[in-house]
């Protein structure tokens, strides 16, 4: 049998071994295979590259982007991919073995197959003093979710035109086409999204982690207390009881998260202030009526107005 | 002398009564330009005063909806630690163990609290073509040692990743694990008795390459040359190599859950004279399934059949399985649990088997640490009971490689 157990193992390998020397070529005329790590960065490579580009992205939005454990679905769509689309920064953590497991030497970081997105952006929080993981979860190159403020959005998709032009010039001109109208319709959004929030300027809400700054910059609020004491620490009695103090205090009536992180903290803050518990989307596609990057952000928008506007 | 005294006298005079005059014109005009510059003065600080106001207004007011931000290209974003480029990322991980037995023995960790591993952990690019990653292992009851050194080559023919070196391999889920990431604070029984208490790691060459397969499946195998030895169903001989290969398969079930299923051969020897005597068939799967985004459920069982060319009355097919079940009921508590059962190189008319049965709650702490709960209850081959409880610290520091599935 002992031998039964390797002849049956080459047996099953060999098979497989020569499905993979078939796989290796890939036809030229194929779109390009992009990968992006988040879904909102899958809608802007859809946005700009049409047809011309097949998109799938890593990280489910129902889940905190910050920990994700890729599967081997994932690594395989990355080692067949032409493009990674990423935050950069230090968002993905999960990204560096991922890309390690992939083995696709042309999105390693820096090579010609991969867009950092934050480059360009005019990043949030960049500290101004040396760092510890006793502030908790911290992000040492300021804060990664700037694709919440949709001035962004046009940084991100001018830079997605200019690497999909780069990589593939005979589809250049309908790239261009399709960024021009992309940015035409999120300018008449952004115009519609300032005169809603305008009722609500400089307000304040309550977040559990602190993932909104772009957004509240955008609307003219402020959100800069938290239900986590620290980055990534949950909240106990003690910090819940401390922020209650302080809402109580400024009447504050709104808190904000996410789908993905539980909200019995939340609704218990909520029961002992009389604020509202507000959930937001922080990714494409974790709320229905999020389909696409200018429905995501309009849902965040009416939520937030429809909350804050009421607590006045 | 006179004269010229008066003459001089009266042009003096008369120049400087001109003088006084031309003076006097002067002054006015002085008086006039100083009291045009006051005025000017004056509306400048009125302008400026005004602009102060606004300014003050400005701040004072709520902020508007989106500030104007730069028209000109935004500050780059700050490259990412340039001095990551040229050192090795760094990382240590620290697992301490409190054990209670009623084992007699005085063997590792019995009765004590125990700093069973530290790991260092390094890493980083070679060059363009490979990458290096160590683990060095310290305990305070074994000496230092290699856990792992290897090379990572990706720019191989058709896609195919090499790794080349010590390193854990792709047999089976528990084997091929850090102790630190199990599930539970010890490996299933069967790992260690077929295997290591700290899984299999050997030296060697192993192939990768992961592809599509039918209805949504992905494939990926594996096979490698090691070095002979290193577990329990191999002699301890190196000269011998290990063949050993692997094939891994995955399908997403839904966005919420998935299942792994694994076959793995091994082929070695139990001395160094002979041929390849023993042959391992392993068997592996997994099913994980998120109830919510921190609620996870995971189910994970694995069989070994040995098959070794054995003179009677030993016992050629020695097997051994576990079963483990672990549920993370909330974001930082899981609880789960284990049965053991395997049947180990014995007379075939003995037929000596050992059993265990184990419990465990995990609370995690954060992200760099975790501490863990264990009871086990063991039955060993001469069916004596021994009740065990462990208490398990685990952290990390420095750069910390996130798992993947």
């Amino acid at each position: 049998m002992r031998y039964r157990v390797m002849s049956w193992m080459v047996q099953a390998v060999a098979p497989m071994v020569a499905v993979m020397m078939l796989a290796g070529g890939v036809g030229a005329a194929q779109p390009l295979r992009v990968v992006a790590t988040l879904s909102v960065f899958a809608d802007l490579v859809k946005q700009v590259g049409g047809d011309d580009v097949q998109v799938s992205y890593v990280a489910s939005p129902r889940f905190n982007p910050h920990f994700i454990e890729p599967k081997p679905s994932d690594v395989l769509k990355v080692k067949q991919a032409d493009l990674l689309v990423d935050a950069g920064l230090d968002l993905e953590a999960w990204r560096g073995p991922l890309l390690d497991a992939a083995s696709n030497p042309n999105l390693f970081p820096g090579s010609h197959g991969e867009l950092d997105l934050s480059v360009g952006i005019p990043l949030l929080e960049v500290p101004d003093r040396p760092l510890s993981r006793l502030m908790g979860d911290m992000h040492i190159y300021g804060n990664p979710h700037y694709w919440l403020h949709p001035e962004n959005a046009k940084i991100m998709a001018r830079a997605i035109a200019a690497k999909l032009a780069e990589m593939d010039p005979a589809r250049a001109a309908a790239y261009q086409q399709r960024l021009s109208d992309f940015l035409g319709r999120l300018d008449q959004h952004i115009a519609q999204w300032q005169q809603a929030a305008a009722s609500i300027h400089g307000k304040e809400a309550v977040a559990y982690h602190n993932e909104w700054p772009y957004l509240a910059e955008f609307l003219g609020i402020r959100i800069d207390h938290f239900l986590e004491p620290k980055p990534g620490i949950p909240p106990g009695p003690q910090s819940l009881g401390t922020l209650e103090a302080y809402m109580k205090a400024h009447g504050i009536r709104v808190i904000v998260q996410p789908t993905y992180v539980p909200r019995a903290a939340a609704e218990a803050l909520a029961k002992r202030t009389g604020a509202t518990v507000v959930i937001l989307a922080q990714n494409l596609g974790e709320l229905p009526r999020t389909k696409d990057y200018l429905s995501f952000v309009d849902y965040d928008v009416q939520q937030l107005v429809q909350a804050m506007g009421s607590s006045s | 002398m006179r004269r010229l005294f008066g003459w001089t006298l009266i042009v003096s005079l008369l120049l400087s009564s001109q003088g006084m005059a031309w003076a006097d014109e002067v002054s006015k005009e002085e008086l006039k330009a100083m009291r045009q510059s006051l005025e000017e003065l004056k509306q400048i600080v009125q302008k400026q005063q005004a602009h102060i106001d606004e300014l003050e207004r400005k701040v004072n007011a709520p902020r508007p909806v989106a500030p104007a931000r730069p028209a000109a290209p935004a500050r780059p974003s700050p490259a990412p630690g340039q001095i990551g480029a040229v050192l090795p990322e760094i990382g240590v991980v620290g697992d301490i163990v409190a054990t209670s037995t009623q084992k007699r023995t005085d063997t590792e960790g019995n009765d004590r609290i125990a700093l069973r591993e530290m790991e260092l952990v390094l890493g980083n690019y070679v060059d363009p073509y490979c990458r290096y990653d160590a683990t060095i292992s310290f305990s305070d009851s074994e000496a230092p040692s290699v856990e792992e050194g290897y090379l990572t080559y990706w720019g191989l023919p058709w896609g195919v990743k090499g790794r080349f070196g010590r390193f854990f391999p792709r047999i089976g889920k528990a084997a091929s694990m850090h102790r630190d990431s199990l599930s539970t604070v010890d490996d299933p029984l069967v790992v260690r008795r077929f295997f290591n208490d700290d899984g299999f790691k050997r030296t060697g060459v192993d192939f990768s390459r992961p592809f599509e397969g039918p209805f949504g499946w992905v494939l990926e195998p594996s096979a490698g040359l090691l070095e002979g030895g290193g577990a329990s169903v191999f002699g301890s001989t190196r000269r011998r190599p290990t063949l050993y290969s692997h094939l891994k398969t995955f399908k997403e079930l839904s966005e919420f859950s998935n299942l792994e299923l694994g076959i793995s051969g091994l082929l070695g020897s139990k001395d160094a004279d002979s041929g390849f005597e023993v042959g391992v068939l392993g068997v592996d799967a997994t099913y994980l399934h998120h109830v919510t985004p921190t609620n996870k459920l995971t189910l994970q069982s694995e069989l070994y059949v040995q098959d070794r060319k054995e003179s009677l009355p030993f016992d050629a097919h020695p097997w051994g399985a576990y079963a483990l079940a672990d549920y993370r009921f909330a974001p930082r508590w899981s609880a789960g649990g284990r049965l053991d059962q395997t049947r180990l190189v014995d007379a075939v008319g003995s037929r000596h088997e050992e059993q265990g049965l184990s419990a465990f709650l995990t609370f995690y702490q954060s992200e760099f640490a975790r501490w863990r709960l264990q009871f086990r209850h063991e039955i060993d081959q001469n069916k004596k009971k021994d009740n065990a409880v462990f208490l398990q610290g685990t952290f990390a520091i420095g750069t910390h490689k996130h798992s993947l599935q």
